[in-house]
């Protein structure tokens, strides 16, 4: 009787155990799924890009005067690569607009490197008038954004870099607001 | 009946245990699977631009070329973004004829217009006359600059063709894809070479 007790209180045990491991796998997968819900991103771990790499890099500005990304390396920066003619790009700038004047206080700098014409890039801000440095450089553009690990020159693509150079993410596609601004303010430099 | 009671109590228990197993291990497994639907819906596997918008052009008569351009399914090109242009002086071009395209007006970038699944475009040509040298033996050598987007929410960078036709011929021509000119890296970058495949990873 007490062996068939202590079997029944093993298999109870044995299906306590099955529960939990289910019950952790299941919340793995859901992790997995809130983790990769957004466009495809990837931490620095994947990339490898050493921290001089970006800050030693030049884009000219609308007017033509070339800028060092490395004025902003005490910044948390958001490099965003986009074009007039890309539609989902220009759908994404005002959340970057917003996100500039919101957090720019805090340490953030966004710029938009365009794979465009400056004066393409002129009319356009014109109407939007994002409040961050856009860049065009047509023919470096794209180069410089499959550098940062987009193989096929998609856009948009966006880039985190943070202070000293290192790079946090690396996204294709459209951002998630909510997503992308929770993931901003985690990472804003502490203001001393 | 204490003892009843008990015993009762430990096989409702373990009827829940075993339902919570059979439920978790059933929902693991969806969760999974829909965690793989939600990746792929985020981050498609996407085409290479020469698979997504696949082009290819032939004599149409005497006096035009006609480029199709087949484009899969989940993508797009837009109308505004085609550029020709006659690369030898065997042919001068004319105007092209590009058929409208479905229309999306938009209130802060204006009118676009873009196709799916196909489009055909002809491209009239006036003969070089006899006082103009022709060369490469007559054939007709042009630059086709076309550009397009997935539905997955990214653009593909412009893309440029090139085609050689034989007037005399009315067969389907393969374009060379041309590669995108000057494309220098900024001061200071360094290929990193472990990074190219990270996309391909991510996707």
């Amino acid at each position: 009787m007490k062996q068939a007790t202590d079997r029944r209180r093993a298999t109870s045990a044995k299906i306590v155990v099955a529960v939990i491991a289910a019950g952790l796998l299941s919340l793995a997968g859901l992790a997995m799924w809130i983790g990769q819900s957004g466009a495809p991103t990837a931490k620095l771990s994947e990339l490898d890009v050493s921290a001089g790499t970006i800050y030693t890099s030049s884009f000219p500005d609308t007017e033509g005067k070339q800028q060092s990304l490395g004025q902003w390396q005490h910044k948390l920066l958001i490099i965003n690569f986009w074009a007039t003619w890309c539609g989902p790009c220009k759908e994404e700038m005002p959340i970057f607009a917003k996100l500039q004047k919101k957090y720019g206080a805090n340490g953030l700098q966004i710029i938009g490197i365009a794979a465009d014409l400056p004066l393409n890039v002129v009319n356009f801000d014109k109407k939007l008038n994002v409040g961050y440095p856009l860049l065009p450089d047509e023919s470096r553009a794209i180069e410089f954004s499959k550098r940062l690990g987009n193989r096929l020159g998609l856009l948009p693509h966006t880039v985190i870099v943070q202070p000293g150079g290192e790079v946090l993410r690396s996204q294709l596609g459209v951002i998630n607001e909510a997503e992308f601004e929770a993931f901003i303010v985690q990472n804003l430099p502490k203001i001393h | 009946m204490k003892q009843y009671c008990r015993h009762a109590g430990k096989r409702a228990s373990l009827k829940v245990a075993a339902l919570g197993v059979i439920a978790l291990l059933g929902l693991g497994p969806m969760e999974m699977t829909f965690a793989a639907n939600r990746v792929v819906a985020a981050a498609p596997e996407l085409l290479d631009a020469d698979e997504a918008f696949q082009v290819s052009a032939r004599m149409k008569d005497a006096h035009s070329i006609e480029l199709s351009y087949t484009i899969a399914e989940g993508y797009y090109m837009y109308r505004g973004r085609f550029k020709f242009a006659a690369e030898n002086n065997s042919a001068t071009l004319k105007k092209a004829i590009i058929p409208a395209g479905k229309v999306k007006q938009d209130a802060t970038f204006g009118r676009v217009e873009t196709y799916r699944k196909s489009v055909r475009v002809l491209l009239p040509f006036a003969s070089a006359g006899k006082s103009v040298p022709i060369s490469e033996n007559g054939f007709i050598r042009i630059k086709v600059t076309s550009q397009g987007c997935a539905d997955a929410g990214v653009c593909y960078p412009p893309q440029h063709h090139q085609f050689v036709l034989d007037p005399g011929l009315r067969n389907s021509v393969k374009p060379v894809v041309l590669p995108a000119a000057n494309l220098a890296l900024p001061t200071g970058m360094q290929p990193p070479a472990s990074m190219s495949d990270l996309i391909r990873k991510v996707q």
